[in-house]
């Protein structure tokens, strides 16, 4: 006897928590008047869906749908209007669909098809985006709904936002909708909340973050609410403080790759110059050569194993390395081998081998920018501080560089062939007399140089443009490295070339790239009149 | 047969006739010093015996038969010759063990390196300073690492270019000892040096050089009482 008396309380219980459950400020959706509004004219379209968007934290999932469907057919010309209301077309202009609200098979041969206009547009792609964050099947679509809606931030209510937060499952997408539920609450009705929201926006710092500020200024309340001005301009201060630290972490950052690079091509030619006295004008186009070098690789990968083309990069390191060393080993042997203890002629020559090789490259290959493959593990980067992202690119040159430079210091402290070559650097007579073959070290040597040219020249493909005459732009930089740090240094090239690097970057924002160049260039001056044998230079006879 | 023979060299820079038809012949397992005023030639001498000068006539041979006036200075090297510098030139950026690395010589398999250094540390004394570069240490410690360089490659002939200027007493007479304990039945040791009491106490014979030209040879108590020698040292 207790059960039906049960079921009627327990259908009671039901009926009020389902009333509880419900925002007490939602009315009912009225979906004939959404249906009727995207039906009527520009303004009445423009109402219809801001009040969706204002609605759409509150509104259940199957209203959402409806509302998703009739505003694609809108965006997409197959809503048709006729004096029943809205039928939703399969295709534009077919004959007949289906009533919007009922579902109903009708035909729409007769009716009007509306048109958006551009305001009308944005409004909809509001509406669509809100609609796509909230009920999208995957975290890609309702990231797509969260990129229409960030672009109008301000039209959105915080609700909606929420709302997409406590759904989310993805752990990625659920952070970034966090903070765009913050710059959302930037634009709240309730004063309190606006503070805390200025508060959790200043948190996150970024440029973003900052244009966001800023824009409160010409809010009205930022005349007349001291508390609220007082939070924007705090907010903004701690914005700015930290971009600004970004910003110098990003020129910090960029300097060093720059540096890398830099001194992959000075460590070559320092120890091609510290051994025998050559300045190779051609290390430059050697980093070309290393850089069509891993184009030809990859472009080999494409053809034969395009499953691994991601690999390419990597498989260069050792054909950019040997083809490049050959290549200087031949110029040595074919050119330098007769002019030694001539610089002037050396100079010369090298300088016709560095024309030879770009007219060669652009007989051959052709003058325009090669293409590369991008890699997920030289694309994209990690956000690490405010705007500072530390991207996969550079900071591939960065381990490149100080791999090689590793390698290079293991080659000459701990090899036979690197005993030789400081020996011979120091006193080629005696390493002679001391029965040394001074003319393979030379070779060997001169091939290690051009070798690490070759390995400049992968490692920059990620970032810089690759053409036949890319090497000139780096063979007075490395130049001037290799006479800062000190003829024969390894660890003045080293401090050389991040000084040149470093300095270039820092001076470029502010006075303009022709300008840093000659700022670096007279400061490279006045310090070799003070101290002409550079940065690290250790006795020795000649 | 004689380890090294020098026939009738002459050297001409110029006008100047550094050497004249000079003639000598060292035996195996003997120390000969050659003396003489200044500019009497010796360093011309040691510079044609290793190759840096070529003479405009005359010969120099090794006791097999190669004539070093025909061979370039690494295949002078490698055929077992090695000269110590005037003025210690070791490599000042290099290590003491680095340096007597290089001393070996590519012939040395690299295997059989380490014994080798390692005995030369011991016979020059440096062998606790085996880690410093060689830029750091004392002009005498420098003149006995160059002389370990020399020595770590076995030569057949040791040349040593004034192993004891600008030495202390007490390196000097160090550095004689240390040349005494060199001496080896398959080697000629060939010095150049001013200081006569040094000259005494490690050389079996002495050659005595004047304008160029062989003035006495023979044993150093016989040069001290040679009559033209002596007018030559004295000036008179």
């Amino acid at each position: 006897m207790a059960d039906p008396g049960r079921r009627a309380i327990l259908a009671l219980w039901s009926l009020a928590l389902a009333c509880l459950a419900l925002p007490a400020t939602a009315a009912p959706f009225d979906r004939a008047a959404l249906a009727a509004a995207l039906c009527g004219d520009g303004a009445a379209q423009v109402r219809g869906a801001e009040g969706l968007v204002q609605a759409g934290g509150a509104l259940p999932g199957d209203d959402l749908a409806f509302a998703g469907r009739i505003l694609g057919a809108l965006a997409e010309r197959r809503l048709s209007c006729t004096a029943e209301g809205a039928v939703l077309l399969d295709r534009p202009g077919a004959p007949e669909g289906r009533d919007a609200v009922t579902d109903a098979v009708r035909p729409a041969a007769e009716a009007r098809a509306p048109v958006l206009g551009l305001r009308q547009r944005a409004a909809v792609e509001t509406a669509r985006g809100m609609i796509g964050l909230l009920t999208g099947p995957d975290p890609a679509a309702r990231a797509a709904g969260l990129a229409v809606l960030e672009r109008r931030i301000a039209t959105v209510p915080e609700a909606v936002f929420d709302r997409a937060r406590d759904a989310e499952t993805d752990p990625g997408l659920k952070s970034t909708i966090a903070g765009l539920a913050q710059a959302a609450a930037l634009s709240s009705a309730d004063p309190a909340r606006r503070v805390a929201a200025i508060g959790a926006v200043a948190a996150s710092p970024s440029g973003t973050a900052r244009a966001r500020l800023a824009a409160l200024k010409g809010d009205p309340a930022y005349a007349t609410d001291p508390a609220f001005r007082a939070a924007v301009d705090a907010g903004l201060a701690r914005v700015g403080r930290a971009v600004a630290i970004g910003d110098a972490l990003a020129v910090v950052y960029n300097g060093l790759s720059f540096a890398s690079i830099l001194f992959m091509a000075a460590a070559g030619l320092a120890i091609i110059f510290g051994l025998m006295g050559v300045i190779n004008l051609a290390q430059g186009e050697f980093i070309m050569l290393g850089a069509y070098a891993t184009y030809g690789v990859q472009e080999a990968l494409r053809r034969f194993a395009p499953g691994l083309l991601d690999l390419y990069l990597v498989a260069a390191i050792p054909v950019a390395f040997g083809a490049v060393a050959l290549v200087g080993i031949v110029v040595e042997a074919l050119i330098l081998r007769h002019l030694y203890r001539r610089p002037l002629m050396s100079l010369l020559a090298t300088w016709a081998v560095s024309l030879f090789l770009v007219n060669l490259i652009r007989v051959t290959v052709g003058t325009q920018n090669l293409q590369f493959a991008m890699p997920a593990y030289v694309s994209g980067g990690v956000p690490l501080y405010a705007d500072f992202v530390v991207t996969w690119n550079r900071l591939f040159a960065i381990g490149f560089a100080v791999v090689t430079l590793a390698l290079t210091l293991l080659i000459l402290r701990r090899t036979p062939l690197g005993l030789d070559i400081r020996a011979v650097t120091q006193n080629r007579d005696m390493a002679a007399c001391l029965g040394l073959p001074t003319r393979r070290v030379d070779r060997l040597a001169f091939g290690l140089g051009s070798g690490l040219a070759g390995l400049a020249g992968v490692a920059l493909c990620p970032i810089y443009s690759v053409n036949p005459g890319m090497g000139s732009g780096f063979i007075i930089d490395s130049f001037m490295v290799v006479v800062l740090g000190g003829v024969g240094s390894l660890a003045g090239t080293l401090v050389a070339a991040l000084g040149v690097g470093g300095a270039n970057v820092l001076l470029e924002p502010i006075s303009g790239a022709v300008a840093a160049k000659v700022i670096v260039l007279v400061g490279i001056i006045l310090f070799l009149q003070r101290r002409p044998e550079g940065l690290f230079a250790f006795r020795r006879r000649r | 047969m004689s380890a090294l023979v020098v026939d009738a060299l002459t050297v001409v820079f110029g006008r100047f006739t550094a050497l004249d038809a000079v003639s000598l012949a060292v035996d195996p397992g003997e120390v000969r010093a050659v003396i003489g005023p200044n500019g009497a030639g010796k360093t011309t001498l040691l510079d044609v015996i290793s190759g840096i000068t070529k003479p405009v006539a005359g010969r120099v041979t090794l006791g097999d038969g190669l004539d070093l006036t025909q061979c370039s200075e690494a295949a002078i090297a490698r055929a077992g010759v090695r000269r110590k510098f005037q003025k210690p030139s070791v490599f000042p950026a290099l290590t003491v063990r680095e340096n007597l690395e290089i001393g070996c010589g590519p012939a040395l398999a690299p295997r059989e390196r380490p014994a080798r250094i390692s005995s030369v540390l011991g016979e020059i004394g440096l062998a606790p300073r085996a880690a410093v570069l060689a830029g750091r240490l004392a002009h005498g410690e420098k003149q006995w690492l160059e002389i370990g360089m020399v020595l770590a490659a076995e030569p057949a002939l040791l040349l040593l270019d004034e192993p004891v200027a600008g030495l202390s007493d007490a390196e000097t007479a160090h550095t004689a000892a240390l040349i005494r304990a060199l001496r080896r039945p398959d080697r000629a040791i060939l010095v150049i040096e001013h200081d006569m009491a040094f000259v005494e106490a490690v050389a079996d014979r002495v050659t005595v050089l004047h304008e160029g030209r062989t003035l006495y040879e023979g044993s150093m108590r016989g040069a001290r009482g040679d009559a033209r020698v002596i007018e030559v040292f004295l000036g008179r």
